[in-house]
């Protein structure tokens, strides 16, 4: 309705707006109807009509006008509508606040900050622009060099470079500094740090890893030679379990560098021009237990892969074997490959299909992984450049939030657990010709894998087995990193943490049966890669150690490190330090800061036993699937999965208590001890409290998860008007649209959307379940199954369909990712408030809701600084 | 001046509404506009809310021996325009074979005037007679109105084997084919488009007007979809036609 209609002589005038017009003042009238419409509700009682009208009334003329939006805007969180007593007082405040604090802090500066920024800028360029040329030259220097090729080409000449800088190393490791100089040396390294991490490039990279292994292999030198106490064998004991978790995480964390010193980001490849040279393929989907809803997509894209027709063939392999599945497949022209056993589950389905089926390369999807129509353009050309490769695999990326992030809430703003490794990690391994298979959205060479016995059996993650099995019989892989698939993550917590106590105990059977370090074929490189790949998940009880440590201090009195706790903190917060920027700067866009550190904390206690028990029997242990696509009917707390972790608030609650207690209570001497064991407890707690977080499941009501989209497309209605709208979410059961036009529709109406897709477009009949304002909700009315396909096509399996997804997150800012934590975790442990019995959690509640209540009468910083309080 | 010269591959195809449509862009997009009517079925001026009664246009006016320019009209959005009026048959002939001269056009088009930044648009009959030769040489860009229909393909390929406007080489460089009237919900209508789009290649401009119920609306409220439904594909879509023309020049 526009203003205009209030002033049609037929409607209804409003009794107030009738004030105006009789005592003529009609332009007033309409600016009173603009800002009653803009500040008050419809229903506005008489009383506030009445306020209103004074407000207006000492409007100024020429900003009547825009009054409403001055007031709305100043005073956002007054309800002019329906004000209570508290928000006269909110105005009141907020205009006590605007005309004194807000206005002398944007007029008149007393100092000015401008000038010191200015200065602080100017240091800061003047150090860092002559860095920046540096790295710039070198990184230009260092992409001529072959990196992988050059200990190759000149092998004594690079021995003698390996055993100058190793003595070096081991000098700068041992020596032992008095206190002041260990001071200045942390300092000055710490200082180059700082200069590194604001420089773009390889060499700070190169430069921050030295520094990081440098730092930390001299506490642990540190750690062995001088902090433990033989005389005392308790000390010894607690010690002794803190040192050997301290190595570990020195291991892996030296390789964890090694790793991903120098991803090397490979680029497609093109394919020749005469597409008779073009290999055949197949693509297996092979599915078990998944409803047919799910693996339908995926079958339909996996159709519409763009190959040459005579060298392509789909096969579900399905080990349900479901009626429903063979005739969908027949429907649209699939192969269904079927077996009257599940032996060895994924890994025997996928031997069994290789018997059957003949061509020159496998492409592996796992039935939720919908594959983008450019798949094998992307990932052909790679192997017909090289015939030893074996293998190349391409990120999984899944459009739905995974546990962490649908319970944090998170989703699209932080990057998710598996950013880092299809980022970062498999790049990083591709340099060491070590990126191994991850069982789907990778492609497979027929021959090769035959040689080594198809997808290998004997442990339950036999995608990495396999792949370590055709490195060792000299093939190589090759990693992409361009999503071409797109898939479901985990739907529950429970289902998270059993998919990785799947992959974590597999990888601790292959360290045991086939271990890396050992064996023919592999280079150091491939062999050091591997053992990070399967070590990293044996950081289960070294991660519980950690997280009861300061308990050994604050609850049997036991040094577990034996030094002064000012000589601890000289030499462990640098370390710590250090490998936080360092990680911070290679992980920039993919993990942030300390993100790490919960979902470590949330897995330690599941992964620690079944990797033990791996390592002493492997034998033991079965495959389960990782259910996906399911409902989370409504929110509910996991209590059975965050037992330990409750388990290990309640003792390191304790542990707080017993730190204030010897604070105040304990010997003078040891009040710095008491501190620094307090500030690890609370740092425990913190990340304990954000796996409290996660444990909390957030409602999921569709089963089809409805996917973020943003395309334009066109509208037809029954009446054959044609409008325009936006596709703004979709799934392959409806679509969620946005009108650009003040176009009615109404519920249950069917109409007709057109999406595009290049230079053709698609014609979708849906009906209309749910409109609210511009924003339409609807689901397809009986799609056919070419539809079907040409829906997928239009969405899922476009081309461009994913790749700005991972564009969107920012470089990592240390401390704001410890802020957004922090926050996790006290709504972790809010959510533990709220289950305690009601007399306890009574008064915290009722605290909780006055300060809530408080806030909202403190007056609000307005942004915008171009204030006029005349009105007011 | 840039001459623009619109014609249907056959009759109703719409290329008087893409003529009123693009002026109305070009117009609201800051361009000085003047378009001539030269389709004796006098309906362009429909679309510029003209009285259906009168009468009047350029050869009206010369076969009542007034000047012509004295029937410019101008609609409220600053369109000016050239009905081409009521006139019967028989006069119509006479008028195409005394009046019209064989550089009649050209010599018209010089007199106006008109500064070089300045569109003149030309909306021509699909038969080819004396005005629309005329239209068809003088003309810098010609754009060439098709439906995806099976009559509109069978009109195409029997105009490129007969030579009809690829006679002139410079005719050939110059026109462009636009898709009109694509009905969304017809399968066929797609694949139509779809072969004149690989049948045309380059030479097909890069929009495609949908069929849509707000057209014949417009004209029935006696003005332009642009107007009527701002917001609506069609009005975008001819929106970036007029982009693509100006872009074209300025090439």
């Amino acid at each position: 309705m526009s203003t205009r209609d209030h002033f049609n002589k037929d409607t209804k005038l409003p009794i107030d707006v009738k004030l105006f017009f009789i005592i003529n003042q009609s332009t007033i009238g309409k600016d009173w109807v603009v800002f009653k419409k803009t500040l008050l509700a419809d229903n506005t009682p008489l009383f506030s009509i009445l306020v209103g009208i004074v407000f207006f009334a000492f409007c100024y003329d020429d900003n009547r006008k825009n009054a409403a939006q001055i007031f709305k805007k100043h005073f956002p969180h007054v309800n002019f509508s329906e004000p209570t007593l508290a928000d006269i007082l909110r105005f009141f405040l907020q205009l006590l606040w605007l005309s004194t604090v807000q206005s002398n802090r944007t007029k008149n500066k007393i100092i000015n900050l401008d000038f010191i920024y200015l200065a602080l800028t100017f240091i800061k360029l003047s150090l860092l622009l002559p860095l920046e040329k540096i790295s710039i030259s070198t990184d230009r220097m260092l992409n001529k060099v072959e990196i992988s090729n050059m200990s190759l080409s000149n092998k004594f000449e690079s021995q003698i470079y390996l055993l100058f800088a190793g003595l070096l190393a081991i000098i700068c490791f041992s020596v032992p500094f008095t206190t002041s100089a260990q001071v200045t040396f942390s300092l000055l390294l710490l200082f180059v740090a700082f200069l590194a991490y604001s420089t773009p490039g390889k060499l700070p990279r190169l430069v921050l890893i030295t520094l990081s292994v440098t730092i930390s292999s001299r506490y642990l030198w540190w750690r062995y030679n001088s902090t433990l106490n033989i005389d005392n064998s308790l000390d010894v004991f607690f010690g002794v379990i803190l040192i050997f978790a301290e190595t570990y995480a020195w291991i892996v964390l030296l390789l964890g560098f090694f790793q991903i010193v120098w991803p090397l980001e490979r680029k497609p490849l093109a394919l020749p021009e005469d597409t008779s040279v073009w290999p055949s393929v197949d693509i297996f989907i092979p599915t078990y237990n998944e409803p047919l809803e799910i693996v339908k997509t995926t079958l339909l894209a996996a159709l519409d892969i763009d190959w040459p027709k005579n060298k392509i063939n789909v096969f579900v392999l399905d080990d349900g074997n479901r009626p429903e599945f063979k005739i969908f497949a027949n429907e649209v022209g699939a192969g269904y490959i079927t077996r009257d056993n599940n032996n060895h589950a994924k890994a025997g389905n996928i031997n069994h299909a290789l018997t059957i089926t003949q061509g020159d390369y496998i492409a592996i999807f796992d039935c939720d992984h919908v594959p983008v129509r450019s798949f094998l353009q992307i990932t052909m050309g790679s192997f017909l450049a090289d015939i030893k490769l074996a293998l190349v695999q391409t990120p999984h990326h899944f459009y739905s939030p995974d546990p962490f992030e649908r319970n944090i809430g998170n989703f699209k703003r932080t990057p998710n657990e598996n950013n880092l490794f299809y980022s970062v990690v498999q790049d990083g391994n591709d340099l060491w010709n070590a990126s191994f298979f991850c069982g789907s959205c990778s492609i497979l060479k027929r021959d090769p894998l035959l040689e080594v016995g198809g997808i290998a059996t004997e442990t339950v993650t036999e995608d990495a087995h396999t792949a370590l099995r055709l490195h060792r019989k000299g093939y190589s892989s090759a990693y992409l990193n361009i999503i071409q698939a797109s898939g479901l993550a985990t739907e529950s917590l429970s289902a998270h943490v059993g998919q990785r106590i799947r992959w974590a105990r597999g990888m601790a059977q292959i360290f045991r049966i086939d271990n890396p370090l050992l064996g023919k074929g592999l280079s150091i490189s491939q062999r050091l890669c591997y053992t990070n790949a399967m070590i990293h998940f044996l950081g289960g009880i070294p991660r519980l150690i950690f997280l009861l440590a300061p308990l050994g201090f604050l609850l049997f009195h036991s040094y577990l490190i034996y030094a002064p706790a000012i000589e601890i903190l000289l030499y462990a917060a640098p370390t710590l330090i250090h490998a936080n920027i360092a990680n911070s700067y290679i992980q920039g866009r993919y993990r942030y800061s300390f993100w790490a550190e919960i979902y470590e904390t949330v897995l330690a206690w599941y992964i620690a036993r079944p990797t033990t028990v791996a390592l002493i029997n492997p034998k033991i242990g079965k495959f389960n699937v990782t259910a996906k696509g399911g409902l989370i009917e409504k929110d509910y707390f996991d209590l059975s999965i965050s037992k330990p972790y409750l388990t290990l608030i309640v003792l390191n609650i304790i542990g707080i208590v017993l730190a204030v207690y010897r604070y105040f209570f304990g010997p003078d001497d040891e009040q710095l001890t008491v501190i620094l064991n307090f500030a690890w407890t609370a740092y425990n707690l913190i990340l304990l409290g954000g796996a409290i977080s996660v444990a909390q499941e957030t409602k999921q009501l569709r089963t089809n998860q409805r996917i973020e989209a943003n395309t334009e497309i066109i509208i037809k209605n029954n009446s054959g008007h044609l409008f325009c709208a936006t596709l703004r979410d979709f799934s392959s059961a409806g679509v969620g649209l946005y009108i650009n036009d003040e176009t009615k529709l109404e519920k249950n109406e069917i109409i007709h959307i057109l999406i595009p897709r290049g230079d053709k477009e698609f014609l979708f009949p849906v009906r209309i379940t749910h409109e609210n304002k511009n924003y339409i909700g609807a689901i397809f009315e009986k799609l056919t199954i070419q539809q079907q396909l040409e829906f997928t096509q239009c969405t899922y399996s476009r081309s461009d369909a994913w790749s700005l997804w991972n564009q969107n997150f920012a470089k990592d800012k240390p401390l704001s990712s410890l802020i957004s934590i922090l926050k996790v975790s006290f709504h972790g442990y809010l959510i533990l408030l709220r289950m305690l019995p009601q007399f306890i959690t009574k008064p915290f509640l009722l605290l909780s809701s006055f300060i809530s209540y408080i806030k909202t009468l403190l007056p609000k910083n307005i942004i915008d600084n171009t204030l006029e309080y005349k009105d007011a | 001046m840039r001459i623009l010269c619109v014609q249907g591959i056959h009759s109703s195809v719409g290329s008087t509404t893409v003529v009123a449509n693009a002026s109305r862009i070009l117009k609201e997009l800051g361009h000085d506009v003047l378009v001539f009517d030269l389709n004796p079925n006098n309906l362009l001026r429909l679309h510029f809310n003209m009285d259906w009664q009168n009468p009047s246009g350029w050869a009206s006016n010369i076969s009542h021996e007034k000047p012509w320019f004295s029937a410019a009209f101008e609609c409220e959005q600053g369109v000016r325009f050239i009905p081409f009026g009521q006139i019967n048959y028989k006069k119509l002939q006479s008028l195409l074979i005394n009046s019209i001269a064989e550089t009649w056009l050209p010599d018209q088009l010089n007199l106006l005037n008109l500064s070089n930044d300045s569109w003149v648009i030309i909306n021509i009959s699909s038969e080819l007679n004396e005005l629309s030769t005329q239209a068809l040489k003088s003309s810098d860009i010609i754009i060439r109105v098709i439906e995806p229909q099976i009559n509109s393909l069978s009109q195409l390929i029997d105009s490129i084997q007969s030579s009809y406007i690829y006679e002139d080489v410079s005719l050939i460089n110059k026109s462009f084919y636009l898709i009109n009237k694509l009905e969304p919900t017809s399968l066929l209508d797609y694949d139509v488009a779809l072969i004149l789009k690989k049948l045309l290649l380059n030479k097909i401009i890069p929009v495609t007007i949908h069929f849509d119920e707000n057209i014949k609306e417009a004209l029935a409220n006696k003005t332009t979809v642009t107007i009527h439904a701002p917001k609506s594909p069609a009005a975008i879509e001819f929106r970036a036609l007029a982009i693509w023309l100006i872009n074209h020049f300025n090439r």
